[in-house]
């Protein structure tokens, strides 16, 4: 059986399951080949070797597909704790707590002597932008992968990014709730020009910018080496 | 009871242990492993040893790495500090449980 065919077999049997993710497929993929190619049974077919070994030997159908989601939880968790890793060391790490002071400092200059809002709704869009960099990701591969007909959807980290990046929107959206319980413009004002809310909110949306981006360089590069 | 239900509760040990050992394994790897060190006895499930992987690789003890191997792309486990620093006591805690229950399954010996 040439290598394309086997792919195709293993492929449409992971796709037909429910299996979306890369590393989740990859994994699978490698595995269901090498039971394969080490067989007892020299003249079983591929189908049914999957059938009647790999499939039992995973415990079902609907336990590959538990796994794979369990994965993408427990991956989820990594990434925010290694996320929550980063902006404390942001924060209060050595030397970055320099940095951390200096951007503390320089907004609070920046409310002091101009209008503080001004500095808030450009960290607002840098956190925009960072929204857009990781959903830009996940969409751009999600047409990569249909592009190529490949079997598996997207990436974990992207969809778990993806799908979890509203959490940036949480001090903008409130700032917005708050006028919209209010109704009333000046109370919106007062918040958006408040140091109390903007120099905190702007220390936080931008240090989360910059973990964002540190955290990209981390993790969210999957390299494969020859 | 078979074995790979005996096994469920030390498998997290058993693969820091091999992985210490041989460096760097990928999944099927482990269980043909177990398979050739135990002669056979022991078999490692799937449905066991890759959420097993995962757990681990979650909490920071084991690192991955991918590699394109035939055509297709392999994903090898390896020890990371954390992970090398937990075998030790990972297996240091089986054996004392192995000696317990030895006494409890026969006290003469005890």
């Amino acid at each position: 059986m040439k290598d394309s065919d086997k792919h195709h077999i293993i492929g449409k049997y992971l796709q037909t399951i429910g299996v979306v993710t890369e590393e989740f497929f990859n994994e699978m993929e490698d595995h269901i080949l090498d039971s394969y190619e080490n067989r007892h049974d020299r003249n079983q077919s591929l189908q049914h070797h999957i059938r009647d070994i790999v499939q039992p030997s995973f415990g079902g159908v609907s336990r590959i597909v538990k796994i794979e989601r369990s994965q993408i939880k427990r991956r989820r968790k990594m990434i925010w704790s290694k996320f929550l890793q980063i902006y404390a060391k942001q924060l209060i790490g050595w030397p970055n707590v320099l940095i951390t002071s200096l951007v503390i400092l320089i907004v609070y200059w920046t409310n002091l002597h101009y209008d503080g809002s001004n500095l808030f709704f450009m960290t607002c869009a840098l956190t925009v932008f960072t929204i857009l960099f990781f959903l830009t990701k996940l969409l751009l591969q999600q047409y990569h992968n249909k592009k190529k007909n490949n079997y598996y959807k997207n990436s974990q980290v992207y969809q778990i990014i993806g799908t979890e990046a509203h959490f940036l929107f949480l001090i903008p959206q409130s700032a917005i709730q708050m006028f919209l319980i209010s109704g009333n413009e000046e109370t919106l004002n007062a918040i958006l020009n408040s140091p109390y809310f903007i120099i905190p909110s702007t220390i936080f949306l931008l240090l989360y910018f910059i973990s964002a981006i540190q955290l990209y360089k981390e993790e969210f590069r999957i390299e494969i080496s020859n | 009871m078979s074995s790979s239900k005996l096994l469920k509760g030390s498998l997290a040990t058993i693969v820091l242990k091999l992985l210490e050992d041989n460096e760097r394994m990928y999944g099927y790897e482990i269980t043909q492993k177990v398979k050739a060190l135990t002669a056979g006895e022991f078999k490692i499930t799937e449905g066991a040893l890759y959420p097993t992987l995962h757990k681990l690789e979650a909490d920071g003890f084991l690192s991955t790495e991918t590699q394109q191997v035939d055509g297709r792309v392999r994903k090898y486990y390896s020890l990371t500090k954390e992970g090398n620093a937990e075998v030790g006591s990972k297996v240091s805690e089986l054996e004392e449980f192995i000696i317990s229950l030895q006494k409890v399954l026969n006290p003469k010996l005890a």
